[in-house]
This record gives C-alpha cells, structure tokens and sequence, in this order.
C-alpha cells in the first residue's frame, strides 16, 4: 500500500515545510499562523497514533553512499511512531505556547521555524534506521537546542550556558560517530532493525569495550547523565516553550530513546549494564541533592528531569523485556506531565513575575486554568494512583525487583528522594490559604497550550485500561517488551507495589525535610566537581589556542612561512632517498655553451632580486630573471612557453612598478639575516636534488604520447601545446580563465570606487614616448590577431594574443591615450571577462545541444581551412585574458579630467 | 647541462624563500614572483630537456618533446600573474594611500 510504505518518509516534511515556511508566514500574521502550525503538528500526532494499532514495522531504503554503509534508511514500529506522535503533540503545544510567550518578541518567526526544525531533527533521530543518518539528525538537534536555548542571546550568561550545552552535546556526540563506526566493523551493518536481529546471538558480547564506551558517551551526554548532567539545568536559561520542549519529548529523550533501542543488543554486553544502570542511578541521587536546594521553580523541575531520565537510563540499563515495559509506560508519563509543567512554570513566571517557590505559595488559585495543569501534572509527577506517573514508578519497580531486590530497594530509596522533590514543588503551589495577586493577564494561547497535554494525561489514564493492548502496550512490544504486552494498574500485593508505597510514606518524610528553609549547605565531599572540571578543559582549551595563535600569528608572517617550509622541507628530504643518485642525461643538441652564459646571470639576477637596495634594482632584476626563465623555455623547445613568459613579465613589472611608485613602499631588501639565508639556501638546495631526479626518471607517458598522436587526426591541431589548452583538457582552461575573472572582479572590490580617481603614477609627457608607443600599439594589436588566428597550428593561441594586446593597451595607457578614459575601460573590461566567459562556455555548450558530449569539437572543414568550436573556445579565452589585463592596468590609468598633480 | 638548470632554479628558491621570510611590506610578493618562476620550470625541466624539438606536429619530424608540462606550465604562467597581479592591488589597498590622488 502507497500511503503505508510511505508514511515514514513523508511525516518528516510536515515539520520541513512548516520550518521553510514559517518565518514568512508568521510574521505577516504571527497568531493564525502560530495556530496554524500548531494544528499541522497536532494533525500530525493525531496520525500517528492511529498508525499505532495492529503496526506491522515498516523500512524504507534509498542508497546514500553504499560503500560507507550509508543510506537513508526509515523505519516505522508501533514504539517509534507512539514517540513521533509524543513529539509531534508536545510539539504543537509548545509552538502554541511560544505564539504567546514570545507574542511581542520579533524573534518569534525564528522561534517558530527552529521549533519546526528541531521537531524535524527529533523525528528524524525517532525514524532512522541508519546510525549515521541517525548521527546526522542526533546533531542537527544539538545545533538546534543551542539556537533555542540561546534565544536571549544578548545576555552573556545566556551565552555561555548554551555554549556549554553545545560544546557538551557536540563532543559526546563526536565520540558517538567513533562508536558508530566500530559498531558497523564490528557487527557489519548500520541498519537498527539489521543489529536488533542480531540481538541474543552473542555477537554484542565480543564488541571491544572501547566502542561500547564511545557509543555511551554520545548517548549519556545528550540524556544528561552523571558526570554531564550540568548543562541540562543551565540549558534553563532558554524561554520556557523551549525548556518544556527540551525535558518533556526531544533532545534528552533522544538519549534515552537511543540506549533503548539498543538496550535488547547491548545488553549483551558485560559492561552495558553496570556502566549504563549505575550512570541512571547516580544521577537520581544528584538530582535529589541538587533539587533539595532548589528554590527556583524552573530549577527544581529540571531537577526532577534529571531524576526521570536518571531513571529511563536505569531501565535501559537494564535492558530486560520488563525493564522495557516500564520505559515505554515511564518515558509516556513523563512526557506527558514534563511538558506542562514547564509550560505552567513560564505561565506562573508571566502572570506573577517570580519563578522562586516562595512569590508563588497559593498560585494554583489565581490562575486556575494553569493551576489546573499543573496540578495534574503534579500529581502524576509525585507518581498518585491512577495518574500514568504511578504506572511509571510501579513498572521500573517491578522491573529492577526482577532483576535485584537490591537494587529495586535502592531505586526505591532514589524515588522517594525524587516523589519528596514533587511535593516541594506541588504542595506550595496548591496551598489553599494564600492567594498571590497576578500581575499581568496571560494570553489564551498559553493557557491553553499548558492545559493541553495536562489533558492528554488524563486522556491516557482514562483509556489506558481499555485501550492498552493496541496503543501502549504494542509500543512497548514493538521496543522489546514481552509478546501482548499491557498495562494493568493493579497486580496485586507485589514486593514492587510494597516498594512504592513504602517510597510514598517515604517520601513525606523526605519532604518535611526538604522544606526546611536553611538547609545546611552540601559537605565538601559532594560538591559538584565536574561542572568546573569540565569549564576549566573548555578554559585551559581557549588558553592554548590563543597561546598558538599569539606565537603563530603575531605580526610575523616570516616566522609562520619559516615553519612550514622548513617541515615540508624535511619531508621532502625524508622522501628524497638522497642515498641513490642516478644524472640525468642531457640532450646532446643542447650543448653547454647557453648554459654558461644563462646560468650566472640567472644566479646574478637572483641575488640582486634577493638584496636589492632601490625598486630600479629590484625591477631590473625581477625582469632578469623573467627575461632568462623566457630563453631558458625558447631554448628547449617551448615557443609558446617563451612568449607568455615575456609577455606576462612585461604586464607584471609594468604593475609592479606602477604600484610601488604609486604607493611609496619600499622595496630595499631589510638587512641580511643569516638564519633566513640558511633556511633558503637549504630550501634551495633541496630543490636542486628534486629537479634532478625529477630528471633523472624515466616518465611513463601515455597520456603525452595519446595528445602527440591525436592532435592532428582528431583536433586538427598541429601545436600540440595549444591543442591540449582549447580541446583536450579545455575543462581546466574553462576553470582558469574563471579564475582570472574573479581575481579581476576581486581586484575591483579591493580598491572600490576611490581608485577611479587616481592618476597615473608615471610622468610620461615625453612626446617621444608617446609616438613610440602609438606606433607599438599599432604594430601590435595586428600581431596579436596574427597570433591568435596562428595558435593552433603555430605557436600562439588565445592566451598569448591577449597578453600581447594587453601589452599594447598597457603602453597606450602610458602615454594617457585620450581615449582610454576610466569609465570605458571599466566597461571594456567587464564586458570583455563576461562576454568572453560566455563564449567560452558556449563552445562547450554547443555540441550538447547537437547530441554530443560537453566540450566535444564540432568542426566545420573546407580543403586545409578546419575552423571548430575549439577555435571559438579560444577566442572566449582571448576575450577573457584580455578584460583581466585590462581590469588591473585600468587602476594605472589617468584621469582626464583631473589635473596630474 | 641539466645540473647547471637544477642549480639556477635551487638559487632562484632560494632568493625567493629568502625574501618570502623577510620582515619588508613586499618581501612575500617578490618572493612569491620568484618562487613562482622556479616553480614553473621545474614542471618544464619534469618532461625532459630537448633542444629544437618543439612540439609541433610536421611531416617528417622525428619526436617532439612532452607537450603536457608545457601546457601546464603556460596555465601556470598565466595564473601566476593574476595572483601577483591581485596580491599588487591588496599592497595598493593595504598603503591606504587610494585617497590622496
């Protein structure tokens, strides 16, 4: 059936769409579209609940990347859609919620469409059954809770808790992807439902320990377990949608929902219960410790989160069918009374503007509606038969009595430390002889949203007895529970219901206590240490690399280029094998008698490049060297090297001098230092020994040998060199003259607008020059015609040619032609770069739209006249190479309208 | 002589990292121009040194030289100058001298 195979992959675009759409939408008509998108999420829950019942589970597949085992793998059972329709109704109340406590905040589109998102992340982790698709949406909602909690990020407090959110979440779950990927070496699949088959068969037994432990970090982290459970009480520092969404249905389920559905492999494994049970148990006990001091209303309810996902952890520790009972039946209540009781709290926090328990004793009944919300939710919270929290408490005790009496008595203990924090919090609130004066009307939107869930409990305590078989119970299976699994309330005289009733009397006792006022402060011994423990990494980290970057970068380049050549130096050195040393043989027609005459002058222009004492100095000697690099290339057999060469060091000292003059810098050389000299002799030296093994190899060369043998036949190119620019690899040449239209356009950005105004650098009034120069440029743009048109089949070709009229330009520009004025040069050279780009990429385009492949010639031939696409090819290069020259000479040009001063 | 080529482009390296190291405002720039003119030729020394073998296909040639570091190193020219070309117009930025013309 269409709609059953699909229905997994379709549900996370509801939250998809609404995040696209939402910043529009509500901030054109921010309370019908807060409705609205709250009802999509609602409608969205309300079917997937009644997906539930008689659940076959269902997978979906695409390839993603096959060979890293990853795809985008979707899989629905009853468990996982009863979770997604918990996180699709909380989610609709919550983005209910924020339409009113963020009505006036014109952050509130934002809001709405992170809200979305992270609904879609949490979905995403709930239906995955890939765990790096799962990993992906594991981190999308830790980025997303960082935005969320960090709403009031004007606030430095704000700031650095949701950092410490992030930073805590993020590196558990860097540890995750490393367990994630040992888990797939080791069981050799990453599809959940392809592990669980895998559960009882023995196979988790042999998993090292080290990946279990990786895999633990991640999921303890985000369920924030002991020793990371601090940054879940200061993630309180978020609006109060965000926290209820936070604690009640999304990101620390996602931990607890993750060590569940691997708890029936896992717990295969000898160290998964006592690592996983005993982090769930300690951290009920802290959250007891930390909650008994508590005054802050907020601060208490994340306590008891801490306690509640203490406890899931626990069972999922556990990992028995039972224990799984009592999660699916926990995580529901919890859920199910976390959510309005937080929204309660933002509610009271808005209408009596305190959160402190002392500002709020009687508050129930000022505000009856949130009163009553959380009242209900109170009472399931304190675990008071029939509320689903009673359930909840009764199955985790059965749970751990099957497995330990021991342990059972221990949780039980941990119950009524956690059920004493429930009346801390409730019974203030519910006292019937007080009654605070509201201070400001709440909108209906946030009443309403608080109350909505509050209903749901109520809702499923109603339907639990009849309907447990299909809903609940079915969940519970589908996660590992026993076959037909229910929920009753009442199983007689057990030792778990002895447990719980003795945890309630308990309790009271606890409470008494926990109300005192002046409660000595914590001894010494169970000071928190692993908040500052974990602060002082992050500032010890912060320390380092400032350090670094002190050293690295402060000011000295020379001292940061020093470092890396000299390691590539080594390197390079290490790989040299300088032991073996095998000449090259050098071409007899070479002879040696250039060599002697180019070598010193070649050393001569480089030390004079290296120690200049005046620009002329350094110019004349920069143009040495370029000037010998071009015969060196005429010498052996490269025409077309040799006239880019030249003509490209014509461009650049015309720049460079230009610049320099321009500028004022100098450009002597800073007095000789003797360590530089010694890390440049060395570097020098290496390359020496390169270049001659370089040369010394025999190159296999196939694809030279293809080009020399096709150049003619197939591209009807006799300069092979040019052929292989335009035809054969003209992909590259595309990207590069790419390259060079941005440069120009960068070098149009660097220097903006002010350097239109600029003035030739160079007095150049002589009127010999000036003839001299119209007379080049005549000569000159012929000749680069003459060049271009000759490229393929002699040396020349569109990147000579453009450079030769370039040059030409260049001298014209020397002299102030007075028709090269700056606005027509600007344009020229715009024009040039796009029109030439598009004429390039057209001749590519061309045979595509003929049938052929990009980039194929299309030729045209009459007798020895062969004209193709490549040759238009060229030209686009011509075109582009030539706007690029003339993009930079054009900040040398002078103004005609301003006087040369 | 190829090992009178592999020492011209050993000092050409070494005068540029010389001045690549160097405190002065346009030290990196010159030593990028001639770390880049070694750098080319020792692409074009990699295809073998041959004299009067161009790599022009004509009848009755006996074998042209390696034309593909040739090409490579005529794209490398090119690029080259772009980004000495852009490095010169971020010192005439850098001067903050653009508004005294």
């Amino acid at each position: 059936m269409m709609s059953e195979v699909f229905l997994p992959a379709l549900l996370p675009l509801v939250p998809l769409a609404l995040a696209l759409l939402a910043p529009g939408l509500v901030r054109a008509r921010p309370r019908a579209s807060t409705a609205l998108a709250a009802a999509v999420l609602a409608a969205g829950a309300v079917a997937m609940v009644a997906r539930v019942p008689g659940l076959e589970p269902l997978r979906e597949a695409w390839p993603w990347v096959p060979q890293l085992g990853v795809e985008i793998a979707l899989r629905l059972d009853a468990f996982t859609a009863w979770f997604a329709a918990l996180v699709l109704g909380l989610g609709a109340c919550v983005v209910l919620h924020a339409g009113g406590y963020l009505m006036h905040s014109r952050h509130l589109p934002g809001v709405v469409a992170a809200l979305s998102a992270f609904t879609l992340a949490m979905l995403g982790v709930i239906l995955s059954d890939n765990l790096y698709l799962l990993f992906l949406f594991w981190e999308a909602t830790s980025l997303l809770s960082f935005l969320l909690v960090g709403f009031h990020h004007e606030k430095e407090e704000v700031r650095e808790k949701a950092s410490q959110a992030l930073l805590v979440t993020l590196a558990g779950g860097a540890c995750m992807l490393a367990g994630i990927v040992l888990t797939h070496a080791h069981f050799g699949t990453t599809s959940i439902v392809g592990l669980l088959e895998r559960s009882g068969d023995g196979s988790a037994a042999t998993l090292s320990a080290g990946a279990l432990v990786l895999l633990l970090l991640g999921a303890l982290t985000k369920s924030a377990q002991l020793p990371f459970h601090f940054w879940l009480p200061n993630a309180m520092v978020g609006p109060a949608p965000v926290s209820a969404f936070l604690h009640s249905a999304t990101m620390v389920k996602a931990g607890v929902f993750f060590l569940a559905t691997l708890a029936p492999l896992l717990s295969g494994h000898p160290l998964w219960t006592p690592l996983v049970a005993g982090a769930g148990l300690l951290t009920v006990a802290t959250a007891v410790l930390r909650g008994a001091r508590e005054s802050d209303l907020k601060a208490l309810l994340a306590c008891t989160t801490l306690a509640a996902l203490g406890f899931l952890t626990l069972l999922a520790g556990l990992g028995t069918p039972a224990a799984l009972l009592g999660f699916v039946i926990f995580l529901t209540a919890h859920a199910l009374y976390k959510a309005p009781l937080f929204l309660a709290a933002g509610n009271l926090e808005k209408t009596f503007g305190t959160r402190r328990l002392e500002g709020l004793v009687g508050a129930v009944k000022s505000a009856p509606f949130t009163g009553l919300a959380f009242a209900i939710s109170g009472l399931s919270l304190i675990g008071l038969a029939p509320l689903p929290g009673f359930l909840g408490k009764e199955y985790l005790l059965k749970a751990t009595w099957a497995h330990s009496p021991i342990l059972a008595v221990a949780t039980a203990l941990a119950a009524a430390g956690v059920l004493g924090l429930g009346l801390k919090l409730m019974l203030p609130l519910l006292d019937w002889r007080r009654r605070p004066e509201p201070k400001k009307a709440l909108p209906l939107f946030m009443t309403f949203a608080a109350l909505l869930p509050a209903l749901g409990t109520v809702g499923l305590m109603i339907s639990l007895p009849a309907t447990t078989h299909e809903f609940l119970g079915a969940a519970a299976t589908a996660l590992g529970a026993p076959e037909d699994a229910a929920y009753k309330l009442w199983h007689g005289w057990t030792p778990a219901f002895g447990l719980g009733m003795g945890a309630l009397v308990l309790a009271v006792v606890v409470w008494r206590v926990l109300v005192r006022p002046n409660l000595p402060p914590l001894p010494d011994s169970l000071q928190p240490i692993f908040e500052p423990a974990f602060d002082n990494l992050i500032a010890s980290i912060r320390a380092l690399a400032a350090g670094a970057a002190r050293l690295l970068q402060g000011g000295r380049p020379g001292l940061q280029i020093g470092i890396m050549t000299t390691a590539i130096g080594l390197l390079a050195f290490v790989g040299l094998d300088a032991a073996s040393w095998d000449f090259p043989a050098a071409d007899p027609a070479a002879g040696t008698g250039v060599w002697l005459l180019l070598a010193p002058v070649a050393a001569l222009a480089a030390w004079l490049a290296s120690s200049a004492r005046s620009t002329l100095t350094l110019l004349v000697a920069l143009g040495f060297v370029g000037l010998i690099v071009a015969l060196m290339f005429l010498w052996f057999s490269a025409p077309d090297l040799a006239l880019t060469q030249l003509m490209a060091e014509t461009l650049l000292l015309f720049l460079l001098a230009g610049v320099l003059k321009k500028t004022g810098v100098q450009a002597t050389a800073s007095p000789f230092s003797g360590g530089r000299a010694l890390v440049a002799l060395a570097g020098g030296a290496l390359v020496t020994m390169l270049v001659l093994k370089a040369m010394a190899l025999e190159w296999d060369r196939p694809v030279s040998d293809f080009h020399l043998t096709h150049s003619k036949p197939a591209a009807y190119g006799a300069n092979v060199v040019n052929v292989i620019l335009v035809d054969f690899r003209a992909l590259d040449t595309l990207g590069e003259i790419l390259v060079l239209a941005i440069a120009s356009l960068g070098a149009t950005a660097a220097l903006g607008a002010a350097r239109r105004r600029s003035a030739l650098p160079f007095d150049s009034d002589s009127a010999w020059l000036a003839t001299a120069a119209r007379g080049l440029a005549l000569f000159a743009l012929p000749v680069s015609l003459w060049l271009f048109w000759r490229g393929h089949n002699a040396p020349g070709g569109g990147f000579i040619a453009a450079l030769v009229a370039a040059s030409a330009l260049g001298l014209l520009l020397l002299v102030r032609h007075p028709r090269l004025d700056a606005k027509r040069l600007r344009h020229a050279s715009l024009r040039l770069s796009v029109v030439g780009l598009l004429i390039a990429l057209g001749s590519a385009l061309l045979p595509v739209i003929s049938g052929g492949e990009f980039f194929t010639g299309l030729w045209w031939h009459s007798g020895d006249l062969h004209l193709g696409t490549p040759l238009l090819f060229d030209l686009g290069v011509y075109l582009t190479v030539l706007g690029f020259c003339l993009g930079f000479l054009r900040h040398f040009q002078p103004n005609a309208t301003q006087s040369p001063n | 002589m190829p090992i009178l080529l592999a020492i011209t482009i050993g000092l050409l390296v070494a005068a540029g990292l010389y001045r690549l190291l160097g405190p002065g405002r346009i030290d990196a720039l010159v030593g990028l121009i001639l770390l880049g003119q070694a750098a080319n030729l020792v692409l074009f020394a990699s295809g073998g040194l041959r004299h009067n073998a161009p790599a022009l296909i004509t009848e009755g040639m006996a074998e042209p030289t390696d034309p593909l570091p040739q090409a490579l190193v005529l794209t490398a020219i090119v690029i080259g100058f772009g980004i000495i070309a852009f490095l010169l117009t971020l010192v005439l930025r850098g001067t903050g001298k653009e508004h005294d013309a």
